[in-house]
């Protein structure tokens, strides 16, 4: 009480004297805003100051209308008796002016209906016609609200009292469903009756179910100020589609929100649960919603409950399990705790942390499996010891280590331990095959293929992988044996063929390595049983034919040159014949000696074409082709009839020759493309890329500016790609989007001899290759920018080892720390060092951190 | 509505013959013509549920929160609509 005597003392005397010291117009104009703009706290305290001041009566008549506002504003916030107040200090201001209609309401509201009565009764004329009409409507819905002796204090000519009781008789009849009633009882309500809302709220209901448009048009019918607009806006409500219904309740009023959940078929748990929930606001705090669980765990069922606050808690982190506790869920057992453990480490995807927080769970169950032998828990045990590998794909192109602490070798040891607790799991058996098969490791791959095959043993997949094992270990009868038991099953495999010829060309090349051509040719003709499209018969006739060069058969080469006219083949051919050749070790040089071939060159646009074709499905197909072929193609390529190639053309060629690292032919197709599509960007990058394949000094300054001008060509075209590819090798430029820091110089307006720029162009070029690691990872942003193969095979090798968000943060930091010097890769060479597995102890090695140090990482 | 099981209306001992049941009954009362929202999530909760070892791999590895939807749907499904009562009704023509 003291409280609060001493806050309206405050309250008052700050106003006041804040007040005092405001000049008449300016606390007059202050009033005005404060009543136009609806503050009416404000209003009523600045026109009480101004009527001490000087008697006005339209200042009088404002703080009549600012005490009506804040009277109403009360009243919506269900502060009803100080509405009741605040609207007696309105009437004293003129004790004989009519009893307004709100003041009126709410008086029916609180129940002293007594005022009103006598108004709607004796005062009729001195009250407009609207407004006694109101009033009886707040009369007639209080009545039906259960005020049933109102009706008794009523006149008997009264429409309130007289069309009460079919009013009545209607709500007991909806209540009932009893329709026909219903029906019965509005028809004796006439239009202008005080329960003509209540008429439009119930036909409306009825309406509802079958009728929505209908009822909303009925609804709408009904007024904000009417007596029966909580029906009206519950009604509404319901109507609602549900996402907008969601949303609409968390504003609306509790009886309101309560009646929309009924007539939208809401059980009444479900009711009490959102009446809770709505409180959380629309985007609940998982700290907050799992308090809101253990509220009503019963209703929601404990074990859900308990599983769904694990859930929430994961997002907790390091907080979860202090929520937990404070909602009640009582403290996690161990099991639970290492889950929570295992489930926060996955975003963070440290496949070390991730392989060792999901073994604890494997052995905590196996615990509780040693008392109770379930089978479900031994299933749980082997997803538990999968789960590493499925989110990590630690084996899936993974080649096994030598080190049995990589963690490859984990995970697959994991996953054969898995199979010990459900072996039923084919994928597995599949993925650890697999994975020995790509390391050579055939024997463990025959180990699991045997228990495998015994489990499936027609199984297509199992079938394939025990084929493939055979064709790695030259088993080609046993290959073909399995390749013809799946070709029985599934006649249209072409990979099989595929398999079979490419393993029966691969060991004929091995038997002209040994000079047994006669092997050579068996293994020829048996590829030539295998396949089946005409173009690798073709290339596999080619081969043999060729067999002849390797023996030196004077008939046979004099044959096959016959089958060349004058040694001039189209570039098609003799890419077909080079490739051959390649398949046996066969050298270009004796090639065209032998045969007396003339150096190729494209017939025209088709050849040309075809030949590029051929090379792309060469690439595609994995295909070796041999340094000597390359070199004789490009000098080739070089020379050929670009300009007759259409832009598609070009643009996939130019794709092709980057993928074959022949630096002149693109640079030629590109110069050839630009010839026609001036500063085209696409083609300026590939020009750029293949005149620079390093990427990083002697650029000239005219190809320079010709590339800044491409990627704002680009940018304009919106060809994000080529832009970003750009972006990618410009020393100055950011790779990902922005403008460039700086706009381009013309090459006249460069001065290279300037050494003083050379710290500066050394660290924007590190900033541009750490943000562009920061962006793709190590490997591909070396790969990107051009460094050395070896480079990029330690950075492929160090994001296995530590995964791909510890390899970038140490590579970073390991470029922060460097020095200046032309080029940055200059550092990052590798000496010598053990390439694999954690850093371990060993002569120079002092400290036992789980991460590499620098020199391990090169 | 996120929970797979109370998407497809499922205990959670339901067996592989009760989830296959339901999906069916889902994208025959919501095909993606009709709903493709709702049909996406039936689906998607079928590939989550379809096999015991599904099931178990959703109960260890799940970490979605529950949603408004998901708590709502346990505590008591949507029936059919309903008249509100008349306590419901008085208190709202009271002006409660």
């Amino acid at each position: 009480m003291a409280k609060k005597l001493k806050r309206r003392k405050s309250r008052g005397g700050s106003g006041g004297s804040g007040q005092h010291e405001v000049a008449t117009p300016a606390l007059a104009a202050h009033a005005r805003e404060a009543l136009d703009g609806g503050h009416w706290r404000d209003a009523v305290a600045a026109f009480k100051e101004l009527l001490k001041r000087e008697a006005r009566s339209d200042w009088r008549a404002a703080l009549a209308e600012a005490y009506a506002g804040r009277a109403k504003q009360l009243a919506d916030k269900g502060m009803l008796k100080e509405a009741l107040a605040i609207w007696q200090n309105r009437a004293a201001l003129d004790p004989d002016a009519p009893m307004p209609a709100g003041h009126a309401a709410l008086l029916v509201r609180l129940g002293e209906v007594d005022a009103v009565i006598e108004l709607v009764g004796g005062g009729a004329g001195a009250l407009p016609k609207a407004q006694l009409e109101a009033l009886r409507g707040h009369l007639a819905a209080r009545f039906l609200g259960g005020d049933r002796a109102l009706l008794e204090r009523l006149s008997d000519d009264d429409p309130v009292r007289r069309h009460g009781e079919a009013a009545l008789a209607a709500l007991t009849a909806y209540c009932d469903h009893d329709d026909e009633a219903l029906r019965a009882a509005m028809a004796q309500i006439p239009f202008r009756s005080p329960y003509r809302d209540w008429v439009q709220v119930l036909k409306a209901l009825l309406r509802q179910p079958e009728a929505p448009a209908e009822a909303a048009t009925l609804l709408s019918r009904i007024g904000d100020d009417s007596a029966f607009a909580p029906l009206r806006r519950a009604a509404q409500l319901s109507l609602l589609p549900q996402p907008d219904f969601l949303d609409a309740t968390r504003t609306a009023a509790a009886g309101e929100v309560r009646m929309a959940c009924m007539l939208r078929g809401w059980p009444p748990a479900r009711i009490a649960v959102w009446e809770d929930m709505r409180r959380l606001g629309p985007d609940p705090a998982p700290r907050d919603m799992l308090r809101l669980l253990h509220r009503h765990a019963k209703v929601l069922g404990a074990d859900w409950v308990r599983r769904k606050s694990l859930s929430l808690a994961a997002g907790g982190d390091d907080d979860g399990l202090h929520w937990l506790r404070e909602a009640g869920s009582g403290h996690p057992n161990r099991f639970e705790q290492a889950l929570l453990a295992a489930w926060t480490t996955e975003p963070h995807r440290d496949p070390w942390q991730a392989l060792e927080r999901w073994q604890l769970c494997a052995q905590l169950l196996e615990a509780r499996w040693r008392q109770q032998q379930d089978p479900d828990t031994a299933l749980r045990i082997a997803l538990l010891l999968r789960r590493g590998d499925a989110v990590g794909n630690m084996l899936g192109d993974a080649e096994p280590s030598n080190d049995p602490d990589d963690f490859d070798r984990i995970a697959a040891a994991q996953l054969e331990a898995s199979l010990t607790w459900d072996p039923h799991d084919r994928a597995t058996w599949l993925r650890l095959i697999g994975y020995y098969r790509r390391g050579r490791r055939l024997k463990d791959a025959r180990r699991l293929l045997e228990q495998a095959q015994a489990r499936w043993p027609n199984d297509l997949p199992v079938l394939e992988a025990a084929m493939d094992i055979a064709l790695d270990a030259g088993s080609f009868k046993k290959a073909a044996g399995l390749a013809r038991q799946i070709l029985a099953v599934d006649p249209i495999n072409t990979g099989v063929r595929r398999r079979l010829v490419d393993a029966h060309l691969a060991h004929a090349h091995k038997q002209v390595d040994k000079g047994r051509t006669d092997l050579a040719r068996k293994e020829l003709a048996a590829a030539l049983d295998w396949a089946r499209d005409e173009a690798t018969r073709k290339r596999l006739r080619q081969t043999t034919a060729l067999l002849a060069v390797i023996d030196g058969d004077k008939d046979d080469i004099e044959a096959l040159r016959a089958d060349l006219p004058g040694g001039s083949l189209g570039l098609d051919e003799r890419l077909e014949l080079m490739l051959a050749a390649d398949g046996l070790g066969l050298s270009q040089d004796d090639l065209a000696r032998r045969l007396r071939l003339k150096k190729p060159a494209a017939a025209g646009r088709d050849d040309l074409a075809a030949a590029l074709a051929r090379l792309r499905t060469a690439l595609d197909g994995d295909e070796d082709l041999s340094d000597g072929t390359l070199h004789t193609l490009g000098q080739a390529l070089r020379r050929s009839p670009w300009r007759e190639l259409s832009r598609t053309e070009l643009e996939t060629a130019c794709d092709t020759l980057d993928r074959l690292d022949l630096g002149q032919a693109r640079e030629a197709a590109a110069t050839a493309a630009l010839k026609r599509w001036r500063g085209e960007p696409v083609f300026e990058l590939h020009r750029f890329e293949a005149r620079y394949p390093f990427g990083f000094d002697g650029r000239s300054p005219k190809d320079l500016w010709n590339l800044e001008k491409a990627l704002e060509r680009a940018r304009e075209q919106g060809d994000m790609r080529t832009a970003i590819r750009i972006q990618a090798i410009l020393p100055w430029s950011s790779p990902f989007g922005g403008l460039p820091p700086f706009p381009p110089i013309p090459p006249e307006a460069i001065d290279f001899s300037d050494e003083a720029n050379e710290q500066e162009d050394f660290d924007a070029t590190r900033e541009m290759i750490i943000d562009l690691i920061r962006a793709l990872g190590p490997a591909r942003a070396f790969k990107d920018l051009g460094a050395p193969a070896e480079v990029v095979r330690n950075m492929k090798d160090l994001e296995r080892r530590l995964g791909r968000r510890l390899a970038t943060e140490e590579l970073i930091a390991f470029l922060e720390q460097a020095g200046s010097g032309s080029d940055p890769f200059a550092d990052l060479l590798p000496p010598p060092a053990p390439r694999r597995g954690r850093a371990k102890g060993g002569p120079e090695d002092d400290d036992e951190d789980d991460f590499p140090s620098q020199l391990d990482l090169f | 509505m996120r929970d797979p099981y109370l998407i497809l209306g499922l205990d959670p001992e339901a067996d592989d013959d009760a989830v296959e049941r339901a999906y069916h009954e889902g994208i025959r009362r919501c095909p993606p013509e009709r709903d493709a929202e709702r049909f996406a999530a039936i689906r998607a909760a079928y590939e989550q549920l379809r096999t015991h070892r599904d099931r178990l791999a959703h109960e260890l590895f799940d970490t979605t929160p529950p949603d408004s939807g998901d708590v709502l749907e346990k505590a008591a499904p949507v029936g059919s609509p309903a008249r509100p009562g008349r306590d419901v009704l008085e208190a709202l023509l009271r002006g409660d």
